[in-house]
């Protein structure tokens, strides 16, 4: 039996189904765990996993992302970032499959948590952070639309602390 | 509400290891509560940057929270200016200034930046890379050396005396290699380099040759010793430089090495070098006006100065009565590495006090600060520790360097 | 995006315990099919995942992450609690096996639980666990299974085990993989280390190995000493094999230190000195392979083999005295002459014997070969009688290489030399040894009775022990006689031109390589002083440095002598053919005149009229008849002598002493002050104690009394190379 084509079937939380190939698959230690017992082959073929935290959109993303990480593996990236683009720090292709909207960004992160898909998360969390690198706090509050809910009292203690940041 | 603020503590603490200065961390955390609760829970970004920031070589043994990386950040800042301040009086040629004056205050930012040890000096090189004129960046360069080797040495010394690294044999070893190489300047750019080629390479081919004699026969340590004296004093010839005797090359190793001739000190460190490398203890004693070396499994001590003659009871009382001093026998107890060191340090003070010949560029001034750093390095730690470790002889050498560089009371190192 | 909806604590937990928890201890509880892994399906397992992220990662204050590790540790101890420890409580009263079994059951089952229970709740090992540096979910699990189920049962195990483990020793059959299973636990337990294994089970064990073998040690020590050893031996492989087949490998050494200690240690003393079948007696019946066991069984040991060694060296030193005493036995009762050809042989043999039992049975192991030296260098320093046994050895080599004595082939003669040569090397006084050979060299060459090839290769093998100072001598000597050949061929062309009637050649010796001669100045034949001047003339033009002086009293001559009317070569030495010479013609001489006219003193000329009136052939006459020369008498050739061979060989007494301690006596004084002076060249100052030991150590072929080298050290002081030290009197100065 070809072990190449033997696949499994992602189901998306909309109830979509994927095929993959194992070894695709196996990038995610979720599903990885989940196959690991089954010493025939032939069972794990066309097995079907659902993974009710991620939506269809998402699952696709982390599809193209773990077959392509099959082929070409990334390379690991430095703590913490060396430069702000994301090009000079993984290859190529990696750079421009980062290059999304911030929402599809956020459930990416989240999809490589629940998944367990290490490079994945490293990719999208050293985005974010590039995204963040060199902005003042109302930069950034205004960049991903976050709320300040400080209050007073605390906001003024967190300056406080930050004092030494301020550059003479 | 944004996803961000939103996301699981662990996926912001993620995001924050990658993000790549402490001053855009603090930003991050100064956003919203969630931030803020996520980024308190753990230190590890700060400890992540502060190791890349200030390439630290992380043995797992420290950790570092962001208020270690805000002190040594400020820190940083304030050697910017020392460094930037003692360049700009140095630029100015105004003859009618206070010369005076001028090195009094370059002498206390000196000071300071010595006191701040290893960890001011990527930023002085970052400030020595902005300056544009030519003169200026020789003045800043020769400035840097110094200060790379108090960066290096202040660090040596601690890791020597607080690591307490292999034996005490070693540590004094160590400690002598760095006195030796503030008389190269630039010669060699690392210690471990210097240490290797100009002291401890010629050390280990004496005690090979020695090894290669004593093949085939079982050897005692009065055969080991034999051979060594055959080898030290009679091959290779090292006596006591006696004509030249303050000239302050002779508390060098590797001077010491070349041209085979030394005070007793450095012969006796070199001989104990090479015994050690046979597995032969031997100790360093310091009798008032002279070091002997001491054999402890054969119960005599070795006159290294004079070709290595065997000394007896009787020689030594007649050591130090001749240099004024009652015998008692404490004297014949082992000089610990410190004590040694410091020892070491007192002749080079003689030396420049006698300004006896050639004054060379290991006496300057800046590197004679060198010297003094390291015999004092040890009590800016601990005053306490002063009158138990170095005694009497510490104190002449402070006595010394008063008068010598005029500090004055209210000031603190 | 994360559920809208938050997941209350209790709701969600009921959730994983309904799905998860619930159904993994039903499965648990009966008896699982073997080979079923697939306990929960992906959909199934995925549902209690997600649950659990789901209340990982919700925003405090529903965080649950705290709550479920907590309930994850809960569970299992609850379950351990509830279901394990009841079914083994009981166990232990139903005996070993039972016990176990269902042990290795639980912990089968435990291992399965800890690992879903992980994967359930994996994300919790994935940040909480890390960020609050708590024990992950599988070592929490195992912590659990130790604490509420080990703890308690490991005692009892133990002894289980420990039963078994008797019950084995004693030749019962056991179930191996069981026990193997358990000590697997054992070693789980240790979580990284050994130190569960090593403190709840190997430390009693060792115990409890060490009564067994306590009591079994009683039991066989009134066996002969072989028979307990091989007994010995075999609980050895037997415990080491035991240790390969179910225990932790870590275990073998100590279990087996405890045998070596109870059944090898405490009875080393009283097996080798068993009377009739200790070590003794085992080397004196020649048991081989008992000795062998026993120096493998004691060589464990740390210091196992010393009592041995000794043994070995009073027994080889005793058969070696024997063979002493039987020497004295025969020095009293005959006549003690230097050579003594049985007793050498009976060294040579004894040593070749324990050379190969050192060899064979311990393995050549060093304790032995220095005991076997030890024994004999004290035998080979004991000397009986007048002469010593250096004297003796060089006399057997004098048999072998003379030819005419034993009639050995190549190969036996180079290994007798061989074995001389080990012997050789156990005597202290070497230099005797030295000095007797080269005389007894000296005279073999001289009279032309050995193998040149023989000889080189004795001086060959000396050489090779003791170094070329040694031999210097004795390879001058051979060297003098190669050359002398090549001379002897010129000279002979030279003399033939002369067309003397007289056969004539010269050996040239240097002096020094050879023993001292006498050297009288006898007054000889006219055709002897010719042929002696031209040779003399000869070499001189060869060698006009060198001075010759002519030893009378060794040299050889054949006599062409007519009695009556048969005429016989008579083959004599110089001396003999002068007296001979003057006897010619039937004349008869008194002794005084034969003394004057030949210029001879009575310490010559007696000893050679005595072998030419009184010996076996009798061509004088002496008047009046008797052995012994009187100055009274007369002597004339005898016209009645007859012989039935047509050559004959008169021999003579040697008139040279045959060599002198005294000598020997000289050169260590020279080698003793030579060594003093070369010392303290080098050292310039030494103290008395120190010299004197580096003297020794220099001193290679003798050992000297150190009272000799003090007087030595003061004959140089005296001579003013030395001084002794002002400031102290047991110093000493070397003099430039």
């Amino acid at each position: 039996m070809d072990v190449e084509e033997a696949t499994v079937n992602l189901i998306s939380k909309d109830g979509d189904s994927f095929p993959v190939s194992i070894g695709v698959a196996k990038m995610s230690e979720l599903v990885r765990s989940m196959m690991d017992e089954d010493e025939n082959e032939d069972e794990n073929s066309s097995m079907e996993i659902p993974l009710p935290n991620v939506k269809s959109e998402v699952l696709q993303k982390v599809i193209e992302f773990c077959q392509h990480h099959l082929a070409e593996p990334m390379n690991e990236i430095e703590k913490p970032l060396k430069s702000q683009k994301m090009s000079d720090v993984v290859q190529k292709w990696y750079a421009d499959f980062v290059e999304l909207e911030q929402v599809l960004l956020f459930e990416l992160i989240l999809a490589a948590n629940y998944m367990d898909i290490k490079p994945l998360l490293d990719l999208t969390c050293a985005t974010v952070a590039s995204m963040i690198k060199g902005k003042s706090p109302e930069d950034i509050r205004a960049t991903f639309n976050i709320t300040n809910d400080f209050s007073p009292e605390e906001e003024a203690q967190v300056r406080e602390e930050n004092k030494w940041c301020e550059d003479a | 509400m944004s996803i961000l603020q939103e996301l699981p503590t662990a996926m912001l603490y993620c995001i924050a290891l990658y993000i790549p200065d402490g001053v855009t961390l603090c930003h991050f955390e100064s956003t919203c509560r969630n931030v803020r609760a996520a980024l308190q829970s753990t230190m590890d970004p700060w400890h992540v940057l502060y190791c890349k920031r200030w390439s630290f070589r992380d043995t797992g043994m420290s950790f570092f929270d962001k208020q270690a990386y805000a002190e040594r950040h400020a820190k940083d800042r304030e050697a910017k200016h020392l460094c930037q301040s003692i360049l700009q009086r140095a630029a100015t040629a105004d003859p009618s200034e206070d010369v005076k004056a001028k090195e009094q205050a370059n002498d206390k930012d000196f000071r300071r930046l010595f006191a701040m040890g290893k960890d001011i000096f990527d930023e002085c090189w970052t400030v020595h890379d902005q300056i544009q004129s030519a003169s200026d960046r020789e003045r800043s360069k020769t400035l840097l050396l110094h200060l790379q080797f108090a960066a290096i040495i202040t660090d040596l010394v601690n890791s020597i005396h607080y690591q307490r690294p292999a034996s005490s044999d070693e540590r004094l070893e160590q400690l002598a290699i760095l006195v030796s190489l503030l008389a190269c300047n630039d010669a060699y750019r690392n210690f471990d380099q210097f240490a290797e080629e100009a002291i401890r390479a010629p050390l280990e081919a004496m005690a090979q040759t020695v090894r290669e004699r004593l093949t085939g026969r079982s050897s005692t340590t009065a055969q080991i010793i034999e051979t060594i004296h055959q080898l030290f004093f009679l091959e290779e010839g090292f006596s006591g430089n006696t004509e030249d005797y303050y000239n302050i090359e002779n508390s060098f190793l590797h001077f010491a090495l070349q041209r085979k001739c030394a005070i007793p000190m450095t012969l006796a460190i070199l001989y104990k070098g090479v015994a050690r490398r046979l597995n032969v203890e031997v100790h360093i004693i310091g009798l008032p006006g002279q070091i002997v070396v001491g054999i402890p499994a054969l119960g005599y001590h070795v006159d290294v100065f004079n070709g290595g003659r065997v000394l007896h009871r009787e020689d030594l009382v007649e050591i130090c009565n001749s240099n004024g001093h009652a015998f008692h026998e404490e004297l014949l107890d082992p000089l610990s590495p410190e004590r040694t060191v410091s020892r070491i340090g007192h002749n080079i003070m003689t030396c420049v006090g006698r300004a006896a010949g050639n004054v060379t560029a290991a006496a300057s001034p800046s590197a004679l600060r060198l010297i003094m750093a390291i015999s004092l390095n040890m009590t800016l730690r601990d005053p306490r520790q002063t009158e138990l470790v170095f005694g009497q002889c510490h104190m002449s050498l402070v006595n010394r360097w008063n008068r010598l560089y005029g500090r004055s009371d209210d000031e603190q190192l | 995006m994360a559920n809208a909806k938050v997941i209350p604590l209790e709701e969600g937990w009921n959730e994983i315990k309904a799905k998860a928890l619930d159904k993994l201890q039903n499965i648990l509880n009966e008896d699982m099919k073997t080979g079923q892994t697939n306990l929960f399906g992906p959909k199934e397992y995925v549902q209690i995942y997600t649950t659990c992220y789901d209340m990982c990662t919700q925003r405090s204050p529903y965080n649950w992450s705290r709550e479920l590790y907590q309930r994850h540790g809960e569970t299992i101890e609850q379950y351990l609690n509830d279901y394990v420890l009841p079914a083994l409580k009981d166990k232990p009263r139903q005996g070993s096996n039972i016990l176990l079994t269902e042990l290795q059951h639980r912990w089968k089952n435990h291992q399965i639980m800890n690992k879903w229970l992980k994967k359930f709740f994996t994300y919790l090992d994935r940040y909480y666990v890390k960020h609050h540096s708590l024990p992950t979910l599988s070592q929490a699990g195992l912590r659990s299974f130790r604490t509420h189920i080990y703890d308690v049962i490991k005692a009892d195990t133990t002894q289980a085990i420990l039963s078994l483990i008797n019950d084995e020793r004693e030749g019962k059959i056991i179930d191996k993989t069981l026990v193997k299973s358990i000590v697997e636990l054992y070693e789980g337990m240790g979580m990284g280390t050994l130190d569960a294994y090593t403190t709840d089970l190997e430390n009693p064990l060792l115990e409890s190995t060490r009564e067994h073998y306590a009591r079994k040690r009683e039991e066989w020590i009134n066996d002969s000493t072989p028979d307990y050893m091989i007994k010995a031996e075999g609980a050895l492989r037997e415990e080491s094999d035991r240790v390969a087949e179910y225990l932790n490998s870590s275990s073998e050494s100590k279990i087996l230190k405890v045998l070596e200690d109870e059944i090898l240690e405490r009875v080393e003393m009283v097996l080798l000195e068993k009377e009739t079948s200790g070590c003794r007696a085992l080397l004196q019946n020649d048991k081989s392979e008992d000795l062998n066991r026993m120096y493998r069984l004691f060589q464990r040991l740390e210091n196992g083999l010393v009592p041995i060694a000794s043994i070995v060296e009073t027994f080889i030193t005793e058969v070696g005295m024997e063979e002493v005493q039987r020497r004295q036995a025969r020095v009293d009762g005959e006549k003690d002459k230097n050579d003594d050809p049985s007793f050498i042989k009976a060294l040579i043999g004894l040593h070749d014997k324990y050379l190969a039992v050192v060899k064979n049975d311990f393995a050549g192991h060093s304790l032995f070969q220095k005991a076997l030296k030890n024994a004999f260098v004290e035998v080979m320093n004991t000397n009986v009688g007048q002469f010593t046994n250096a004297e003796l050895m060089s006399t057997y080599c004098d048999r072998i290489l003379k030819s005419g004595g034993e009639k050995l082939s190549e190969a036996e003669i180079e290994e007798s030399l061989d074995k001389i040569v080990q012997l050789f090397t156990y005597l202290t006084d070497k230099d005797m040894f030295a000095e007797i050979y080269r005389n007894q060299l000296a005279k073999r060459l001289l009279a032309s009775r050995s193998s040149e090839d023989a000889e080189k290769l004795m001086i060959a093998k000396l050489k090779v022990q003791c170094g070329t100072q040694f031999t210097s001598k004795m390879e001058g000597m051979l060297s003098d006689l190669a050359v002398g050949g090549q001379q002897r061929q010129e000279f002979e062309q030279r003399i033939r031109q002369e067309k003397i009637p007289l056969d004539f050649s010269v050996l040239v010796l240097t002096t020094g390589f050879w023993p001292s001669y006498k050297s009288p100045e006898v007054t000889l034949t006219d055709e002897m002083q010719k042929c002696m001047n031209i040779f003399r003339d000869w070499h001189d033009q060869k060698h006009q440095k060198r001075k010759l002086q002519w030893i009378m009293t060794q040299g050889n001559a054949t006599v062409r002598g007519t009695f009556g009317k048969k005429t016989y070569e008579l083959m004599v030495v110089t001396l003999q053919a002068v007296v001979l010479d003057a006897l010619n013609d039937g004349v008869t001489l008194g002794y005084e005149e034969l003394a004057q006219r030949l210029n001879l003193e009575g310490d010559m000329l007696k000893p050679t009229l005595h072998s030419l009136s009184c010996g076996k052939y009798k061509v004088i006459t002496k008047t009046p008849a008797g052995n012994k020369i009187n100055n009274t008498d007369t002597f004339t050739a005898n016209a009645k002598f007859t012989s039935n061979m047509r050559k004959v060989r008169i021999p003579m007494a040697s008139l040279d002493s045959s060599f002198s301690t005294k000598k020997v006596e000289e050169d260590r004084t020279i080698a003793i002050e030579a060594a003093i002076v070369r010392i303290m060249k080098a050292r310039k100052t030494l103290q008395h104690q120190q010299l004197l030991s580096e003297v020794l150590a220099q001193l290679s072929f003798f050992n000297p009394n150190p009272r000799v080298v003090k007087k030595r050290i003061e004959a140089l002081i005296d001579r003013e190379y030395l001084e002794r030290s002002a400031e102290n009197t047991g110093v000493y100065n070397y003099l430039a």
